[in-house]
């Protein structure tokens, strides 16, 4: 029996489910070489089997998530996404908190930002409630600032004065649209995002089974877009400037034609608040994309050819949703 | 694979992270659609929670829950996991509601508290870069795939008259593997050619295969719901399993067979064919047992 057959039948996840999971967390270990839970050494079978463990602990929502699969393929294509997207949070934990307290050490500086007795931070101008906003537009709040990137920033030591100005304005812009007070860990989160420091909010979207268990990659993103724009970001641009439209764009992604034109549109989105043009237009974006991209690189030959491939530098680009 | 599962549950991991409850709905032979009952509904490679927002014989208005709160648009209610009695949140999609088949539902997990409408609706999505964008889209075309779910094929003209044409009924019995039963239910219009069975035809006469597969005789509408409901799926997938066929023909073997087995023992007079189905699925399921 498989996973797909045992989770139809008993509604819980048994010897199979916890089998394929299993076998999902080595496979990406093995393929992205991640830290073990316990930052040092070689992975053990306790570590995986730790790592299993804190997965279905921390996620409620999983059997309920696998249950709404059709089948076994759509079941393991879930399965590597939730595992993936688990292994890179692990990985990046220390790199939200350190964000969240370059932001702070900032924000105290600046009077335009308050800060409330519980640690929370909002706009002097706004309200001192703890915002309703959800984190996902927190997260598109970020993008709204146009023509901003972000140097990289120094591991210790005080926030370059550019830098500065960059973090400051896309924190403005999130707590702007929290209306409200929203606590470090969360506003970093959003800030982090848009400049690939963090990774994104998690979905139910299963990993496209074309992308699943192919190659390796090779690049290590350098350049402020091609840092921001994930996989399915970059093929979607690609494929929209081929004759086709919406179609043919959602057929270099395997997805449906609504969810292929929202990839689309939030590609563009995001390339124009990296790209500063006002009016950029997919053909103008794939022109900067391939100036950017370097050579031996084609990300939308084959969408096996993920870039970034070290979670020290997990980025949107490793997340194919 | 069962000694590394049963290690990590030697771990401590909770057996079940649904309430018994649910898990219990899901394993039960699948209820009639109800109002306010979450089912997964499935067709093909599409797959999504739907929760019913009305129930009729042969479709249900239903709306697409998914489990990602912070995903949420104001199209969608988030619904607590006190209002679910899932254990988790729940976002249904009530105003992307449609009407769908109830041949698409597959597994029945309970239903939710009578209330959960007056749960949170979140904000509207204001800008491009919203991933939650994309949800709602991926939400829409899984609606998309399931409200066009079919099995039963579409016939444009008569098989028994394509066959009164040119002698062409004798050429059934040239059909490889074909018994006269089967050639009998045919000719008496019964049952429709497979793809192979109407290449075949092809060959022998001067009939494209397309045209032969555009002629067959239509199901009774009665015997076609009567397939459609959940109640039967599990049954059905059991068998198509079995027999290694997806869903689709497995579905179109089993009205065939039931239609022609009909005539067989009754002639054209009227049918229960509930009742056919029920025993024809439950013959075979001893036969394979």
């Amino acid at each position: 029996m498989d996973a797909f057959d045992e989770l139809s039948q008993y509604g819980e996840i048994g010897p199979a489910t916890y089998a394929l999971l299993l076998d999902r967390v080595r496979r990406e270990v093995r393929r992205r070489g991640y830290p073990t839970p316990h930052a040092g050494g070689t992975w053990t079978e306790d570590d995986y089997i730790e790592t299993v463990h804190e997965l279905v602990s921390k996620r409620r929502d999983l059997t309920l998530s696998l249950l709404a699969t059709a089948d076994q393929n759509a079941l393991t294509a879930l399965l590597t996404t939730i595992v993936r997207n688990f292994l890179i949070d692990q990985a990046k934990k220390s790199d939200v908190g350190k964000l969240s307290g370059r932001l702070q050490t900032l924000m105290r500086a600046d009077p335009r930002f308050v800060e409330d007795v519980h640690g929370r931070w909002g706009l002097t101008a706004s309200r001192r409630a703890p915002t309703t906003t959800q984190d996902s537009e927190l997260e598109a709040a970020a993008w709204v600032p146009r023509g901003l990137t972000l140097e990289e920033l120094p591991k210790a030591g005080p926030t370059p004065g550019k830098a500065r100005v960059v973090l400051l304005t896309v924190s403005e812009a999130v707590l702007t649209a929290a209306d409200g007070t929203v606590d470090p860990m969360t506003l970093a989160r959003a800030v982090g995002r848009r400049f690939g420091l963090v990774s994104p909010i998690h979905s139910e979207l299963p990993e496209q089974p074309a992308a699943s268990d192919q190659g390796q990659a090779l690049v290590e993103p350098s350049d402020d877009l091609l840092a921001v724009l994930d996989n399915d970001e970059r093929t979607a641009l690609r494929a929209s400037t081929h004759a086709g439209g919406t179609a043919a764009v959602a057929r270099a992604l395997g997805c449906g034609r609504t969810r292929a034109e929202a990839i689309l549109q939030r590609a563009i989105a995001k390339a124009r608040a990296t790209v500063a043009a006002q009016d950029v237009d997919a053909d103008e974006v794939l022109s900067t994309l391939d100036s950017l991209t370097p050579l031996g690189t084609q990300p939308n030959a084959d969408r096996s050819s993920s870039t970034n491939v070290n979670p020290a530098h997990a980025t949107h680009s490793d997340r194919t949703r | 694979m069962e000694n590394e599962s049963s290690a990590i549950e030697g771990r401590g991991l909770p057996a079940s992270q649904l309430p018994a409850d649910a898990r219990r709905a899901w394993a039960d032979t699948p209820p009639r659609p109800q109002p306010h009952q979450v089912w997964r509904a499935r067709w093909q490679s599409t797959a999504t929670l739907v929760v019913i927002l009305k129930a009729d014989m042969d479709a249900v208005t239903a709306a697409a829950a998914t489990t990602t709160p912070d995903l949420a648009d104001n199209n969608a209610i988030v619904v607590t996991a006190q209002r679910s009695h899932l254990g988790v949140p729940l976002v249904v999609w009530d105003s992307m509601a449609r009407q769908l088949p109830v041949r698409v539902l597959d597994r029945c997990l309970g239903s939710l508290d009578h209330a959960w409408s007056a749960g949170r609706r979140p904000h509207p999505v204001l800008n491009a870069a919203d991933r939650r964008n994309e949800e709602r889209a991926v939400v829409q075309d899984r609606l998309d795939d399931l409200e066009n779910a079919t099995w039963v094929r579409p016939f444009r003209h008569s098989l028994t008259q394509l066959l009164e044409q040119d002698d062409n009924a004798k050429l059934l019995l040239k059909l490889p593997g074909l018994s006269r039963e089967a050639a009998l239910s045919i000719r008496r219009g019964r049952r429709a050619l497979t793809d192979e069975q109407a290449a075949q035809m092809s060959v022998l006469s001067s009939i494209p295969a397309e045209e032969w597969l555009a002629a067959g005789p239509a199901l009774p509408d009665s015997l076609v719901d009567a397939i459609d409901q959940p109640s039967e799926r599990p049954r059905i997938t059991r068998l198509a399993h079995e027999r290694g066929l997806d869903e689709i023909t497995a579905r179109q073997e089993i009205a065939y067979d039931v239609y022609a087995l009909a005539a067989r023992q009754t002639g054209d007079a009227a049918e229960d064919w509930g009742a056919r189905l029920h025993h024809y699925l439950q013959a075979n399921e001893t036969t394979s047992s």
